[in-house]
């Protein structure tokens, strides 16, 4: 058989065993996941060069604007500019902190301290627990300020040979200026974030987040919404330091999920809850909807709802007391003859909350007593958060609707069809990426710190309100 | 010549099969495979089709090797296929609790934590796209224990006899033997509240002694006594049970719980009619067989074929074994102002209140309160010495 035939036959092969409905002539992404690339391909980002889609810019630099069109000159005043900028931001933020010596200092005692026989022994283990988790703090604080020097230092040398090598050859002037534009937004990255966790001071910021993803109305479109929803936390979680794990998780009956229950934890000294707390509420898209018969738009909502999870960080001292009456204790063994008749494996314990609505399932542990001190421990931890929240005193002052619809208005729209934007509707936040939104990462987190900002800013001005009118 | 015979006809059907092998099974490898070659190819290539006749072998080899060979331990067996397929067997078969069960065998058998582990398996198996569980090979060694565990689960045996350990309350693996009862939430629930009166009773100082004795009545795995002698540390317990394992059983549990406490508990083989004691008990606690021979028909397998009869039957109404403790109680192991906590069948507060009455002329035993176990049944008594005897 002659080449040319062979060729053309492998071609006729190749195209019948290719997914039919894909129009690309190199796109070979199996059925399954063919949703996944038509969000992907049909995205204008993804033509972008690949480095322009990885480090996708959200420190603005005067010397970032218009680096094609200035001349040298121009741009090392601007580089000045944004040096002079950061290296004043720096110093506010370091005047702030705690200084290099203290700080080492306190690693130092310490160190000292855990490096002592009898510390690791079982009689000493709660403060050896409280001395890793300050001690692993302080270090990476210390890391972080003694970077900030380095980086402070690296930008003054580096503007000053920039200086000195006026007229010489462009291209080492470029490399040059390119290194110190690296260090500049690094630097001030790094700035705007340590900023950003001055305001996560809460209470429970520090806590593990519990996030619970819940499918709104509109069945498999919605089912899939909050599969997309929880990739995203997960994809974000995991780009932020901290670990996700799935608690509890409802299939969907074609796609996706009913609900999904995420936990998110970070290492001792990170703000997990602080950071997600910002997501509480509904979750609007609009899009043409591949489970429509028709392909046509369609609106659908998913309820997200983070608690910080207090189970591990209350001792039984600090949680309210819940008078009995007011708690609803249901278990697996409610129907049949229990006892001595009945030997079942399973011992979930329900527990609710009469006066709020909120109920806690617990399952995880293989006694029933356990499962029940969990449950419990739970449900008043969340009722705790829910207090602070609503500014109330007591448990018994909680508002039962506030829980129920905690839910309420859509706090962020992701319109991917006509046009693409996400916008969040607190903080007027938007952005047209909007694969490299639900990708999670950096833009979420502007997203995130955005709100973050504007909260700080609202308990602000409620205090100096406070202040005038006392 | 039969031998020549055979011998030709021997070497007529080997070239026979080799011609099979050579001209049926290679074609349809091929066209199975060169399928695929051309797909991977392409897409790693990024639509240039190459012309490729390469066999992918790695496929081929999985097709053509048993499970052990090549991949040394492993089998080929992903705990998800496992996970379904004993499910459904478990469900066939009518076991309660199919996946539950599957999880704690599994979760043994794959020597996960045992605290977690089995938790793990069941959020983890639920979801799909969760290829770090669900994709992992089982080896070879993990897959017999499971199946072996599997087998005995099929016949309705309890998973804590096939686990030869259970948890009770915060202790962690206590041991667990056929034919002694496997310990029940609701005994937790008597201990709790046990515990809980006990101690109410030391602050009001009503309760003031140096030492408290206390009693456990038909011990079985020894978790009641157990637990209190744990929970009060001046306390002094002795168990009974009519049972030889069980003496040993609780001893054993005893060790693991209160290491180097275990001579503040101490375990006999005697029935109630049979105990005497010395010190008289402060405290007798006990979870004797309660339910009515009436009911013993309605138990399930798992309950009925495995656990003893002794452990479980009290007699036509079930009271036998509760009226002897409180024979042996009034006339023999209280001291004044002891107290008695039993686990009954919720027909038993009603009959326990009317024989009372009946029996005592001078009034001896109050039946001081009725407690519920968290699904609403009256499951627990407390009684009394009246003081003005």
């Amino acid at each position: 058989m002659a080449a040319a035939t062979k060729r053309v036959l492998f071609v006729e092969a190749f195209n019948a065993i290719r997914p039919t409905r894909c129009q690309s002539a190199w796109c070979h992404t199996p059925a399954t996941i063919r949703r996944h690339h038509r969000g992907y391909f049909q995205n204008y980002y993804y033509y972008l060069p690949r480095s322009a889609r990885q480090g996708y810019p959200t420190v603005r630099l005067f010397s970032a604007k218009s680096s094609d069109t200035a001349t040298t000159n121009e741009r090392i005043s601007q580089i000045r500019r944004d040096v002079e900028e950061t290296v004043e931001l720096c110093q506010r933020n370091m005047e702030g902190a705690p200084s290099i010596s203290s700080v080492q200092q306190r690693v130092d005692d310490l160190e000292r301290e855990s490096s002592q026989p009898g510390f690791w022994d079982d009689a000493n283990q709660k403060r050896s627990q409280e001395v890793t988790g300050l001690l692993s703090q302080s270090t990476r604080l210390l890391t972080r300020l003694s970077q900030w020097d380095d980086w402070k230092g690296d930008m003054q040398a580096g503007l000053e040979m920039l200086q000195e090598m006026e007229g010489d050859n462009d291209d080492e002037i470029s490399v040059l200026m390119e290194e110190l534009v690296g260090t500049i937004v690094s630097l001030k990255t790094d700035l705007d974030k340590y900023e950003l966790e001055l305001f996560l001071s809460g209470p429970y910021d520090d806590a593990p987040a519990r996030i619970l993803l819940t499918a709104g109305a509109g069945g498999t479109e919605a089912n899939d919404w909050v599969n997309d929803l929880y990739r995203m936390y997960e994809r974000q979680a995991t780009a932020m330091g901290f670990r996700c794990r799935v608690e509890d998780s409802q299939p969907g009956d074609v796609v996706g999920y009913k609900s999904v229950e995420l936990l998110v934890e970070g290492a001792p000294g990170t703000y997990p809850f602080g950071w997600f707390q910002s997501e509480k509420g509904a979750h609007r898209l609009v899009r043409l909807s591949p489970f429509n018969a028709q392909n046509k738009r369609q609106t659908t909502f998913a309820g997200v709802d983070v608690a910080p999870d207090l189970s591990d960080k209350l001792n039984d001292d600090s949680l309210p007391d819940i008078p009995d009456k007011d708690l609803e204790i249901t278990t697996m063994r409610a129907g049949g003859k229990g006892g001595q008749n009945v030997n079942k494996v399973e011992t979930a314990v329900r527990v609710k909350h009469l006066p709020s609505g909120l109920q806690v399932k617990c399952a995880q542990h293989r006694t029933q007593s356990q499962n029940k001190d969990l449950a419990l421990k739970r449900l008043k931890g969340q009722l705790l958060a829910i207090a602070q929240e609503q500014r109330v005193q007591e448990i018994k002052d909680i508002r039962g609707d506030a829980v129920e619809a905690s839910w309420g208005a859509q706090i962020r729209n992701y319109v991917l069809h006509p046009y693409k934007m996400i916008k969040d509707q607190r903080t007027g936040w938007e952005t047209t990426n909007t694969q490299g939104f639900l990708d999670g990462g950096k833009l979420l987190e502007d997203c995130m710190g955005a709100w973050l900002r504007n909260n700080h800013a609202q308990k602000q001005q409620q205090a100096e309100e406070d202040a005038k009118s006392s | 010549m039969t031998f020549q015979l055979a011998l030709g006809l021997c070497l007529m059907m080997s070239v026979f099969v080799a011609t099979a092998r050579a001209f049926l099974v290679p074609p349809l490898l091929f066209t199975r495979h060169s399928n695929q070659a051309i797909r991977r190819v392409g897409k790693r290539n990024h639509g240039q089709i190459i012309f490729s006749t390469e066999l992918p072998t790695r496929r081929i080899s999985r097709f053509c090797s048993s499970a052990e060979d090549k991949t040394g331990d492993k089998t080929h067996l992903r705990v998800e296929n496992i996970w379904k397929s004993s499910i459904d067997r478990l469900e066939q078969q009518g076991v309660s609790e199919p996946e539950w069960s599957v999880a704690h065998l599994l979760a043994s058998a794959m020597d996960l934590p045992w605290a977690n582990g089995f938790s793990q398996l069941l959020t983890r198996m639920s979801q799909a796209d969760d290829t770090a569980t669900t994709a992992v090979l089982l080896t070879t060694r993990q897959y017999e224990d499971f199946e072996a565990m599997l087998e005995r689960r099929l016949k309705e045996e309890p998973i804590q006899y096939i686990l030869g350990k259970w948890d009770f309350l915060h202790y962690e693996q206590l041991i667990v033997r056929p034919p002694l009862l496997c310990p029940r939430p609701e005994t937790e629930e008597l201990v709790e509240l046990v515990r809980n009166d006990i101690q109410k009773q030391q602050q009001q100082q009503t309760l003031d002694t140096d030492t408290i004795h206390i009693l456990d009545v038909g011990c079985g795995t020894g978790v009641i006594g157990i637990a209190l002698a744990d929970a009060i540390p001046n306390s002094h317990v002795h168990a009974i049970d009519v049972e030889p394992m069980a003496v040993a059983t609780s001893l054993e549990n005893a060790r693991l719980v209160l290491s180097d406490q275990a001579e503040r508990y101490a375990a006999f083989q005697s029935s109630a009619q049979d105990h005497t004691t010395v010190q008289p008990y402060h405290v007798i606690v006990s979870n004797p067989p309660y339910i009515p021979r009436s009911d013993m028909e309605t138990l399930s397998r798992d309950v009925v074929d495995y656990e003893s009869d002794l452990a479980l039957c009290g007699g036509d109404d079930g009271m036998d074994v509760i009226r002897s403790i409180l024979h042996k109680w009034v006339t023999e192991w209280g001291t004044p102002n002891s107290v008695c906590w039993m686990e009954v069948d919720p027909t038993h507060p009603a009959l326990l209140q009317t024989w009372l009455l009946e029996q005592q002329n001078g009034n001896v035993v109050v039946l001081e309160s009725i407690h519920q176990d968290l699904s609403g049944r009256d499951r627990f008594v407390k009684l009394s010495l009246r003081k003005d005897r």
